[in-house]
């Protein structure tokens, strides 16, 4: 829930599906700059990051019927669309994606909140803030299958060879990784 | 209903992650559309996936231009279709005053009269005959080229399905070269220990099985293959046996080939002196079935 507007994703959702842009707008407003952040992550290019962030929010206009509420949250479920969208340009493009590890290559771009929002950017980047302390706490040993899986695109099969892990030892550091994840995000949220 | 450790820790976080190729997706989905409780663990896995790559990217925020481009995109489409209103129809023209009926003349005369203006008039018509003809050709010759594009296109589709026909095939052969890399490269790890395990009664030769322990993790896997398809109503059960003691170490389907891979779970003893595999009723047994021990191997 979104305790500045008391509207939740959720709710939005419905509305979109019944065809309201306002709603649609509100949900824009929310999620872009984090899905604009995931996508550049990806394809490392500014310009083409907005068009497939653009095209990924058409996504949700055009096939919000199909939106299950019960499968999940609506930010996992537009992040896997920008996330594919994303992808899918690399393919195109038939170069593997980089992970921006590079702090100096992050700054290149804008980090500041959309400035009709700065309300919600502000709830957004505080629950981020807390996240990134939660994932401090996480191995690098997991951290890297994570994030080998979810910005580089690849499976585990290819996890095990780039790494040259066992696959069942990429399988338990996926597992345990988002498994430490959400229990320090519960430690967090509780102190 | 049961809990299929296969899918809930070995594809469940990579689906969250997104990270699973289409079988694998079409596998877990099969598996959660008749599972509630499976889909709930599910959705909370999808939900660590989302937290995490919210914590792991910082926000940019997208030129204006961005959200004014899709936003009218989404108006024009949002706006209800208007119903077709016949155009209006134009304002009745005033009745035209009755000319009176010029004098007929040959079209020579046109050119001959004196009048350079009507001469003008009449060959900006012949040009326009001329003009449309070669245009109805050229609307001819345009039309067979659309045709000709068409068949080409068809054609191109064609070899595009071809393929992709190709395209798959070959991902699934690479699919599984490239999982018998892994398992190659699992058994030449150090720190992995692997004993090979075979049948138990004689009856099904070709059943074979390995057992690796990733010496890191303390994961023990157990992989089977050729294993006779249980009967309806039946499921595969795995043991570790400690002295004489039998201690269940989980249940586990096999495919129609009679392959399985199965993460041993329960409450294992740190070391034991063999494994086994038998058949049981679906639920599994409190010790194994007499009779219906398929594999068995000595822990070396």
């Amino acid at each position: 829930m979104d305790q500045m507007t008391g509207t939740s994703d959720e709710e939005l959702m419905a509305r979109v599906t019944a065809r309201d842009p306002d709603a649609f707008e509100r949900l824009y407003d929310r999620y872009a700059p984090i899905t604009l952040g995931i996508i550049v992550r990806i394809v490392q290019d500014r310009a083409e990051a907005e068009e497939v962030l653009q095209e990924s929010f058409w996504r949700v206009w055009n096939q919000a019927a199909t939106f299950d509420p019960a499968k999940g949250l609506f930010r996992a479920w537009l992040f896997s669309i920008a996330r594919r969208q994303a992808l899918d340009l690399l393919r195109r493009r038939n170069v593997r994606p980089q992970a921006a590890r590079d702090e100096n290559e992050e700054r290149r771009f804008e980090l500041t909140p959309a400035p009709d929002n700065v309300g919600e950017a502000a709830e957004q980047a505080i629950a981020a803030e807390q996240m990134r302390g939660a994932l401090g706490r996480l191995s690098g040993e997991q951290l890297q299958v994570l994030e080998l899986a979810y910005f580089k695109g690849l499976t585990r099969q290819e996890i095990a060879r780039t790494t040259g892990l066992p696959l069942g030892t990429v399988h338990t550091r996926a597992r345990l990784g988002l498994q430490n994840l959400r229990s320090f995000m519960g430690a967090a949220n509780d102190e | 209903m049961e809990r299929n450790q296969r899918i809930e820790e070995e594809l469940f976080p990579f689906y969250a992650l997104d990270a699973l190729t289409e079988e694998e997706r079409a596998e877990v989905d099969g598996y959660v559309a008749g599972n509630p409780a499976a889909a709930a663990r599910l959705a909370v896995l999808m939900r660590d996936a989302a937290d995490l790559t919210m914590a792991t990217t910082p926000p940019i925020a997208p030129a204006p231009a961005v959200k004014a481009g899709l936003m009218a995109r989404v108006a024009a489409d949002a706006r209800p279709a208007t119903p077709q209103v016949a155009a209006a129809a134009p304002p009745p023209r005033p009745a035209a005053e009755p000319r009176p009926a010029a004098a007929r003349r040959s079209w020579r005369d046109w050119f001959t009269s004196g009048r350079p203006a009507m001469a003008l008039t009449a060959f900006a018509l012949v040009a326009l005959i001329v003009s449309a003809a070669a245009v109805a050709r050229l609307s001819r010759q345009n039309a067979a080229q659309q045709e000709q594009i068409a068949a080409l296109q068809a054609d191109d589709a064609g070899l595009r399905a071809q393929l992709d026909a190709l395209t798959n095939e070959n991902e699934v052969l690479r699919r599984g070269l490239a999982e018998r890399e892994d398992l190659l490269a699992q058994f030449r790890h150090p720190g992995m220990r692997t004993v090979a395990i075979g049948d138990a009664t004689g009856d099904h030769p070709a059943a074979v099985g390995t057992l690796t322990t990733d010496m890191a993790t303390g994961e023990t896997t157990l992989r089977v293959s050729n294993l006779p398809l249980p009967s309806s109503g039946d499921t595969y059960q795995a043991w570790v046996i400690v002295g004489e003691t039998p201690i269940s170490a989980g249940m586990f389907v096999v495919d129609a080939n009679g392959n399985g891979t199965h993460i041993l779970s329960g409450e294992l003893p740190p070391e034991f002196d063999a494994i086994g595999v038998s058949m049981e009723p679906e639920g599994g047994s409190a010790t194994p079935t007499q009779g219906k021990i398929i594999l068995l191997g000595r822990m070396l």
